[in-house]
């Protein structure tokens, strides 16, 4: 209920929103915005094999950058998901990564993130796919690509779930707590 | 016995994650699949200013016309499909909105393509019915190009889903109409995603 009536907020919230991007030019104090990279590949290129299920597994996690923490920030998510897939007529895709409570004052997650409920530096990753943490891309193909998108939260609070929570619980969580958002787009097929 | 219910609960969410599991493919995710694609932009690519807020003129609408969009692989079932294009890196408040761009429904089952340049009316001939913005007299509906400030590009995606139903739903519909509507009808689904900036 609570992350139904999160996603129906959100979404009113939004279907007002596209007239704020007419024309209008942005205020000149406007803060740098967030913006989450990787290192590993261009952003709407084609993932590397030796981060997907090509790969040995564990595959190493893809590595990512960002600049522009917002004023206030006290922790990051980081969620990587395959929109295209389909699961039992919902509109559920397929999660392949999320970690939370990352340190405020982190501007990277380097390649290779031991699969660990809980990092030294306090990240919490989530407990899914009968592993912890990084699932790498999978999408069989093999003529089309899925889109693998990475998307950084800002968050003004740190959350208290358990590595074992549920996608649901960790982004309900959120809400009302974002200061700023990125995302980063990758593709792959095998 | 409330604990068992609520592991329940857990596993029914977790459930078709693990569905989705590494190698080998599972039936929930069989290869081939709808694919989604414009030939106005690559995928991944940078949609040309033509079709964004930087061709608008000040009082006048249409804005920009919306990009060519096509579709393949329609699974057997599906009786209309649903459009929806947003931009994933605006926040609104501190919820967890982002911006969307265009939303379209009961787009007929047979239609494999949308044409450049979808007329801004409510409803089209073959039935497709596309969201309203503004406010009235002054409505307009379906595309509103991307208009994200210089220098970081945003990420619009584009979304073709095929339902196995034709929603009713009334002129005004929001997205959270569109998307509670769609739910427990979605047969597959395609994306492609456009980057731009002012």
């Amino acid at each position: 209920m609570r992350i139904a009536s999160a996603l129906i907020g959100f979404v009113l919230l939004s279907s007002t929103a596209v007239l704020a991007q007419t024309p209008a030019a942005p205020p000149a104090n406007r803060p740098p915005p967030l913006v989450l990279s990787s290192p590993a590949y261009e952003d709407g290129g084609v993932v590397p094999d030796k981060y997907t299920q090509k790969a040995p597994q564990p595959a190493p996690s893809i590595p990512f950058s960002w600049t522009g923490t917002p004023t206030g920030t006290q922790s990051f998510v980081l969620i990587l998901h395959d929109l295209d897939g389909v699961t039992n007529k919902t509109q559920a895709d397929s999660l392949h990564w999320l970690a939370w409570n990352i340190p405020a004052t982190a501007t990277s997650l380097p390649e290779g993130v031991p699969n660990v409920a809980t990092l030294p530096d306090g990240t919490v990753q989530l407990s899914h796919r009968n592993t912890v943490g990084f699932v790498g891309p999978g999408w069989p193909g093999p003529a089309s690509y899925h889109h693998y998108i990475a998307e950084l939260f800002a968050l003004d609070t740190r959350l208290a779930l358990p590595s074992t929570t549920t996608r649901d619980e960790v982004i309900a969580a959120t809400n009302g707590h974002i200061l700023g958002r990125a995302a980063y787009e990758g593709r792959f097929h095998r | 016995m409330k604990q068992m219910t609520l592991m329940a609960v857990m596993l029914a969410l977790v459930a078709p994650v693990l569905a989705q599991t590494p190698p080998p493919a599972p039936a929930a995710m069989k290869p081939v699949g709808m694919t989604l694609s414009s030939p106005d932009f690559a995928d991944g690519g940078i949609i040309p200013d033509k079709f964004t807020s930087k061709v608008y003129v000040a009082g006048q609408k249409p804005l920009a016309n919306s990009p060519a969009l096509s579709w393949t692989g329609t699974p057997a079932g599906t009786q209309s499909f649903a459009l929806i294009v947003h931009d994933l890196d605006v926040q609104l408040g501190k919820g967890l909105g982002d911006n969307l761009h265009w939303f379209a429904w009961n787009i007929p089952a047979t239609a494999t393509a949308l044409q450049q340049g979808v007329p801004t009316i409510a409803k089209l001939p073959d039935g497709t019915q596309q969201n309203r913005w503004g406010s009235a007299p002054n409505y307009y509906y379906g595309w509103g190009g991307p208009g994200a400030p210089a220098p970081i590009y945003h990420h619009y995606v584009f979304e073709i889903w095929a339902l196995d139903a034709k929603l009713d739903l009334p002129e005004n519909a929001s997205r959270a109409d569109l998307l509670k509507a769609m739910d427990g009808h979605v047969l597959d689904k395609g994306f492609t995603v456009g980057r731009f900036h002012r």
